[in-house]
């Protein structure tokens, strides 16, 4: 298993790639969401051009609108002349420029909530589509049981803040217009219910996460799939390097003091590995 | 002949369904007991399928099912089965946004694929996609706007369908998991909890932060809808009443031939608008369609919705002889109360209630029993399945 990081500035990836990761995703200026490592194609050239022997996906996973396409295309066919390792994709725009253009460039499905089952993964990798990272939302049996029966590469995000909903709607923004108050910073925390959340505004909308870490560390060695996603968004610096550092050990030497570290660390919530959503319409007679 | 545009209703069950056939829509979508986004519809099981597709096709109408869930490896057991049953139930389209599913259908099945809006396709790009895998229609994002559309439409030969009526999601469609995390279900799988009306804390901030949008109302710009050629004009609420699926449909269908008529014009709209409005529970904005959506879209204060008690009751039958109209009552009406109905047939009467009676023609001054059967004196014919509102002013 492989270890790719999302980090949250540039200068983290010599750092991290010193400590033992193996690959990195981070957005392409203006077509990305949720990332908060976003770069100019000449940046995306120049950090490949100076890391040659690691992985770099470049996550364009923003919905698309007609006035981008031309924009997009050209992008795309800028990294497929580099040595990007993959693109991942939300919009079906992605996969239809990279099919009518034949790009070389592989493609990585991340529809986020709806990387759900193995038939849709075999689907899109008939079409030439080689890896996808699958949802937060699904169990681990689920997901290995998609490892089972495709052969897409597999993601899955073990350690980060668990991304909820994505708007095109500017939510903070206008929570501050309509309140006629000053917006501060992009990121806002939000309680309902004693539980916790936060809100983040980029330009192509806001998304909401869960508050909650999520640590996957206990399940790395039952998790098969082939990289295991570790996302650094509001997670503070120092101790996302002892993460890293902790996840290799358990990785490499099943290292259960490692885990326990982890859980100092972060705390223990397992999103839904072992929790199944319980909400499903009724059988049909 | 011009063909026009599709006036797509809402079903919950086979009364609504019956209804907004009734009423105007040229189509109905409707959910099965398995695999559609509204679980907490009646949906409809084979049997009522089939009662729904021979109703329609006799009034040469169409029926759509929504197979439109994010499918997880064990709702793949029995789709493949429950696909079969559904085309032998004669069912017009499937409503689907998995991609394998759309492969699936249109290789074992002569039946029409409409891509779910939950594949929130907002690009021509994407629809080229779609179209190589041989869709039959796009049901578009509603994060697009009308130049989009026409932009889309100028340049492929694809059918498109809109939404232009009823509740929006504030996030993307399919890009929304907040039910899966505050309640354990799952919004991608009929459990949406509608988390997006909540209100929450935000940091050291004394007013409450809340991200409930308002409805979607197209009335005013369906001319510029229409115009940009799309096929379809959808309405939302699966799970929304008879009489809210009688009064947008009825309003719609009267937009829309005024439109193809050549009689479309301020007064109309703004006549439909009213009736519209007094069915609204929540203010409405054209959201994304003439302007991107901003801060004039939402609501600040929690949840906004307002009941309404307009609807008074359905026409069962009329007796001609003794100029005596039978209803069953729904909201509370008496004596002299201005009220007007409307008819499945675009007719609407206006009068004031001189007598009420009971079943048994006991005079009762005031119906305020919900289901209770009523007979007023009324001096014309009403068609069955008419309705009866306060008089819109």
């Amino acid at each position: 298993m492989k270890l790719v990081i999302v980090p949250n500035k540039i200068e983290n990836i010599k750092k991290y790639r010193k400590i033992g990761a193996d690959a990195f995703i981070f957005g392409l200026k203006g077509f990305s969401s949720g990332y908060s490592l976003t770069l100019t194609k000449e940046e995306i050239k120049n950090v490949i051009e100076e890391s040659s022997d690691v992985d770099f996906f470049v996550a364009i996973n923003k919905n698309i609108f007609n006035d981008e396409l031309n924009e997009l295309e050209d992008n795309l066919l800028f990294l497929d002349k580099l040595k990007v390792k993959g693109i991942l994709f939300y919009d079906l725009a992605v996969l239809n420029i990279k099919l009518k253009n034949r790009l070389s460039v592989d493609l990585v499905w991340n529809q986020t909530h709806m990387v759900t089952n193995y038939k849709t993964c075999n689907y899109y990798y008939e079409k030439g589509v080689k890896y996808c990272i699958v949802s937060n939302e699904i169990t681990l049996e689920e997901i290995n049981d998609i490892k089972k029966n495709t052969n897409m590469i597999l993601f899955a995000m073990i350690i980060g803040y668990p991304i909820m909903s994505f708007s095109r709607r500017s939510l903070l923004s206008n929570y501050f217009i309509s309140n006629n108050k000053k917006k501060e910073s992009s990121i806002y925390w939000l309680t309902n219910n004693n539980e916790k959340y936060f809100i983040r505004e980029e330009e192509s909308g806001d998304a909401i996460y869960y508050g909650k870490i999520l640590n996957g560390s206990a399940i790395l060695n039952d998790l098969k799939v082939d990289y295991a996603i570790l996302n650094e968004l509001e997670i503070e610096e120092s101790i996302f390097e002892k993460l890293i550092t902790l996840c290799i050990e358990i990785i490499n030497n099943k290292d259960v003091n490692a885990i326990n570290e982890i859980e100092k660390l972060i705390g223990n919530y397992q999103g839904f590995f072992f929790q199944k959503t319980i909400y499903k319409v009724k059988k049909n007679d | 002949m011009i063909k026009k545009v599709e006036l797509l209703s809402p079903a919950g069950d086979l009364e609504r369904l019956k209804i907004a056939l009734l009423y105007g829509a040229d189509a109905i979508y409707i959910g099965g007991q398995e695999y559609s986004l509204r679980a907490n519809a009646n949906n409809f099981s084979l049997e009522e399928i089939k009662e729904a597709t021979s109703f329609a096709h006799k009034l040469d109408k169409k029926v759509y099912l929504t197979l439109n869930i994010v499918f997880h490896n064990e709702d793949l057991y029995g789709v493949y089965e429950f696909i079969k049953k559904v085309v032998d139930a004669k069912i017009d389209a499937f409503i689907v946004s998995d991609p394998f599913l759309v492969k699936y259908i249109k290789d074992n099945f002569d039946v029409e694929v409409h891509l779910s809006t939950q594949a929130s396709t907002t690009n021509l790009e994407a629809i080229k996609f779609w179209k190589e895998e041989n869709v039959d229609r796009v049901v578009l994002a509603r994060e697009v706007s009308i130049k989009e559309i026409k932009e889309i439409i100028d340049k492929i030969d694809i059918d498109l369908e809109v939404f232009i009526h009823g509740a929006m999601c504030t996030f993307y469609s399919g890009r929304c998991c907040l039910s899966n995390y505050f309640t354990n279900r799952d919004s991608n799988r009929g459990g949406c909890a509608q988390i997006c009306r909540f209100a929450f804390d935000m940091d050291n901030y004394k007013e409450k932060f809340t991200m409930a949008t308002k409805d979607l109302n197209m009335a005013e710009y369906l001319d510029k809808l229409i115009a940009s050629g799309v096929k379809s004009l959808k309405i939302e609420g699966r799970m929304r009443s008879p009489y809210y699926l009688a009064t947008v449909i009825s309003s719609y269908r009267k937009l829309i031939d005024s439109y193809y008529n050549g009689t479309l014009n301020k007064d109309i709209i703004m006549k439909e608008e009213k009736i519209l409005s007094r069915v609204a529970n929540r203010e409405t904005s054209t959201h994304y369609y003439m302007k991107k959506a901003d801060y004039t879209d939402q609501y600040y204060t929690g949840r906004q919705e307002v009941s309404n008690q307009d609807y008074l009751g359905l026409i069962l039958d009329y007796d001609q002889s003794n100029k005596l109209v039978t209803l069953t009552q729904r909201n509370y009406f008496k004596e002299n109360d201005e009220v007007e109905i409307f008819t499945p047939s675009g007719n609407t009467y206006t009068f004031k209630i001189d007598k009420v009676y009971d079943e048994n023609m006991n005079s009762i001054e005031v119906a305020r029993h919900p289901e209770q059967i009523i007979k007023l004196n009324v001096d014309f014919p009403i068609e069955k399945n008419s309705m009866m509102r306060i008089k819109v002013k």
